[in-house]
């Protein structure tokens, strides 16, 4: 019953050596920390939003990545509006001990892309939502960021 | 001279042989903009030069989308099927193994979206079947 997450577990363990990265899109809920489906990641980046709910979710899928032992965790604070919000996430973060690694902020292009369903990147290359998200790129490419 | 570019060439093909894959997971709460960002970061990564192999992991796809592959194309998307993985007993140890090599998992299974990112798909449960 769980082979489907066991499968990408496997994959996870045996990617081969060479400059690839690999990318895993999570499910909401917590079962891929549960089944140990990304115990074998190198970085786990946690999506926050500004408001309370998705902060304490973040601050439980943290806790799991700590647990399964992934060596490098970050918080990526999304759709920030404001001082007001930017404030709230770092206090949070301050305060359970999470390093945040960017901030993008809320866009209308992107609520746009999304009731199309295009791609961000394709419905609108030079929007500040795809700037703030190619500052993560540069961040984890660094040769010592990982 | 001609010896500095033999050593500087030695030297990358030396770093190119140990550099390791990284492998990067992007979790939070529903609606957060995980497949945004996700799908977004390996358009960039594989813009960046990088080969990039993108996992949808959610029980109800939708990387494919923010991938930018076509809507006519989703209903063609290979789910990775049960079975890629077999039981390997070593002194006694019974550990799960990936019965096929990675790459040749990549190339059975995987769509090829814009710039060049392979999307792989976990299966899906199947309805009533919990």
């Amino acid at each position: 019953m769980c082979s489907n997450h066991s499968t990408v577990r496997g994959l996870l363990k045996e990617v081969p050596a060479g400059e690839r990265v690999v990318i895993v899109d999570t499910g909401a809920s917590p079962e891929h920390f549960t089944r140990g489906t990304t115990e074998f990641i190198d970085v786990m980046l946690v999506v926050a939003e500004p408001y309370f709910k998705s902060l304490e979710t973040a601050r439980r899928y943290y806790g799991f990545a700590r647990q399964l032992g992934i060596p490098k965790i970050w918080v990526v604070a999304n759709k920030v509006r404001g001082i007001e919000d930017q404030a709230a996430i770092e206090e949070f973060c301050r305060h359970h001990d999470m390093e945040i690694l960017a901030w993008i902020p809320y866009d209308a292009s992107l609520a746009d892309a999304e009731r199309l369903g295009a791609a961000p990147l394709d419905h609108d290359p030079a929007s500040a939502w795809v700037n703030t998200t190619s500052l993560i790129v540069e961040r984890l490419l660094e040769p010592e960021s990982v | 001279m001609g010896l500095n570019v033999l050593r500087l060439s030695y030297l990358h093909q030396t770093l190119a042989l140990n550099l390791l894959p990284m492998k990067i997971a992007v979790s939070g709460k529903g609606g957060s903009g995980k497949t945004s960002i996700s799908g977004t970061l390996a358009r960039l990564m594989a813009r960046a030069g990088r080969e990039v192999v993108a996992i949808d992991a959610d029980v109800n796809p939708n990387l494919a989308l923010t991938l930018g592959l076509w809507q006519e194309r989703f209903d063609e998307l290979p789910a990775m099927p049960h079975g890629l993985l077999e039981h390997l007993t070593v002194n006694g140890e019974t550990r799960l193994k990936l019965a096929k090599p990675f790459d040749e998992v990549i190339s059975e299974y995987s769509v090829e979206c814009p710039d060049q990112v392979r999307l792989l798909l976990m299966g899906q449960p199947l309805a009533g079947t919990g």
